[in-house]
């Protein structure tokens, strides 16, 4: 069967958020590892793991304006 | 005489005992002997001194303690009295005695007993530098001798990592820090594990660790009549060793304070710079926020690719609905479908409930009878066009031969979800208008049904509900499934609950 365009995009962005998803898994396991290893919080690893953390959420409310369009162009 | 002297070590014809003791201990002395074993006298006299000595010795078993530890009243003579008698109340309430059986980790009696067990443990735990013979009195001094055992608290100091008992070296860590802190935890385990469930700052449920929950238990135990909201008063000043006169001044200010509602912060909230770690915890928290809502909007983005109607009379799709939906729905049918079609039109009890794509055409349908005066209405089954209805058996309408996660299956799904969500919308309106007389049960037959595997999760029905003969609502008049029903009054269920 074949996809309309609003479908293909609606496809797509599930992907992306699912990558996002995954992504954010990761840096939650990095951030309990480091806790684990009582690593200091003033660490320069913890500074690079919050731009982290910051750019993956970023794009998550990227996608979910990108869904919101999507939900817009299809009711109006 | 004799019965005395060989069970319990210490005791000679010329102590002078009080007439009472005496005959208390020929008694004890009875069961001893039963059991070929024998205890220091300053321990027994210890018991009867409490009026515990019966509870000791009814329903005890020595085996394990008697196999285990041969030579301790000759090991335990060479130290003060104080000692033995410490030595012994940790045993007893380790379980060393006890003929309780060891519960599995999902609460099952095994048939293992408890002075089995906890025997094995103890001797492990004497070989410890810790819990050596020595030093028993300065840890359990403050023990009470009615202190019941818990397999919760033996599996707990039995824990062992590599050659490390991990949670010894914890309540001894702790009980240099808080004298007595050791017996308070063994004699109250299950309120001390307790403080590992707490919440966290968001108010999200977190286990937290040992060490600390335990250190909250005891802090937050050591003043009397502490109420729950003034715990963390409890747990500061106790850390502080505060006495509880102080506690209470600093509970009624406070209370003070509540009561006169004066602001917790003068700019009426909180102001406080954040930590990296608090920086990333509150991204981590806003993170998952978006990600449940995006979620959310997929999914009703994905449902809305079905929508429902409940078709109005006056659209003449109505007379032919079977060429939108591949089935004998029409007008001009040579089957039953004929009479679904023409009743659909004229009859004042019948409406089309249709499902459309995203293109807006109509892709499936039900037809609906409603039975006003006894509130029930029944589908006679659901059709689905063609396009819908691939790797369908052909023998067998409804049946596809595809995995219940294949991208088709999640496409049925998805057009089942929106004859629910049609059905549900009009229970609703429907009982809102008819309160005295509501829908109490909607059925939906399976015969030709072309949403079969979605319908079958639902319960089936006993005794079918009635239509018309007239209506010739043929799929419906073998098997019919509950779809929706009101289990009592008041308490509507939503159309789909009952799938299992």
């Amino acid at each position: 069967m074949k996809l309309s365009a609003s479908q293909t995009k609606l496809v797509g962005l599930t992907m992306e958020l699912d990558l996002k998803a995954k992504e954010y898994k990761i840096l939650c396991e990095k951030l309990a590892k480091l806790k684990e290893n009582n690593i200091d919080e003033k660490n320069v690893i913890f500074i690079q793991l919050k731009e982290e953390f910051w750019q993956n959420y970023e794009e998550i409310v990227n996608i979910n304006k990108q869904i919101k369009e999507l939900e817009k162009s299809k009711s109006s | 005489m004799e019965k005395l002297t060989k069970s319990f070590v210490g005791f000679n014809d010329s102590l002078s005992l009080e007439e009472e003791t005496l005959e208390r201990l020929y008694k004890f002395a009875e069961i001893l002997d039963k059991n070929k074993f024998s205890i220091p006298l300053v321990y027994a006299e210890a018991l009867i001194e409490n009026g515990l000595e019966e509870k000791f010795y009814t329903n005890a078993d020595f085996r394990f303690f008697k196999s285990e530890f041969r030579n301790i009243n000759d090991v335990l003579c060479n130290f003060p009295k104080e000692e033995i008698i410490d030595f012994f109340k940790f045993a007893n309430s380790l379980g060393c005695f006890s003929t309780e059986k060891i519960r599995d980790k999902r609460g099952k009696e095994t048939e293992v007993l408890l002075a089995q067990k906890a025997t094995t443990v103890l001797a492990r735990l004497l070989k410890t530098e810790q819990l050596k013979i020595g030093n028993y009195h300065n840890l359990f001094a403050s023990m009470p001798f009615e202190t019941d055992s818990n397999q919760e608290f033996l599996r707990f100091i039995a824990l062992k990592d590599k050659d490390k008992f991990q949670n010894l070296d914890l309540l001894i860590a702790l009980e240099r820090k808080y004298s007595g802190v050791f017996c308070k935890i063994m004699g109250n385990f299950e309120e001390a594990k307790s403080f590992r469930d707490c919440l966290d700052e968001q108010g999200k449920p977190i286990k937290i660790a040992w060490e600390e929950a335990l250190e909250k238990y005891y802090l937050s135990n050591q003043y009397e009549g502490v109420a729950k909201e003034d715990k963390d008063i409890a747990e500061v000043f106790a850390g502080k060793g505060l006495s509880q006169e102080v506690f209470e001044q600093a509970v009624n200010l406070r209370r003070q304070a509540k009561e006169n509602h004066t602001p917790e912060h003068l700019l009426g909230e909180s102001l406080q710079e954040e930590t990296i770690l608090q920086c990333i915890e509150r991204i981590k928290k806003q993170t998952e926020t978006e990600l449940i809502f995006g979620k959310q909007m997929i999914e009703e983005l994905y449902d809305k690719q079905f929508t429902y109607e409940w078709l109005s009379k006056n659209d003449p799709r109505n007379s032919i609905l079977g060429l939108f939906c591949s089935c004998c729905s029409t007008i001009t049918s040579r089957f039953y479908g004929r009479d679904i079609a023409e009743y659909s039109v004229i009859a004042e009890d019948i409406q089309n409930l249709v499902v459309r794509n995203t293109k807006g055409e109509i892709i499936a349908k039900g037809t609906f009878y409603l039975n006003k005066e006894i509130g029930y209405g029944v589908i006679n089954d659901f059709e689905l066009n063609k396009i819908y209805r691939n790797h369908e058996y052909e023998f067998e309408h409804g049946k596809y031969h595809v995995d219940i996660n294949s991208k088709e299956e999640e496409e049925r799904k998805m057009i089942f979800k929106a004859f629910q969500r049609g059905l549900q919308a009009f229970v609703e309106k429907y009982n809102q208008k008819n309160p005295k007389n509501p829908i109490k049960q909607i059925n939906v037959g399976i015969g030709c049904n072309k949403l079969k595997r979605q319908i079958e999760t639902f319960r089936k029905e006993s005794g079918n509900l009635s239509i018309p003969y007239e209506y010739n609502f043929q799929d419906a008049e073998e098997e019919q499934y509950i779809l929706y029903q009101e289990k009592s009054i008041g308490k509507n269920k939503e159309v789909g609950e009952d799938g299992r």
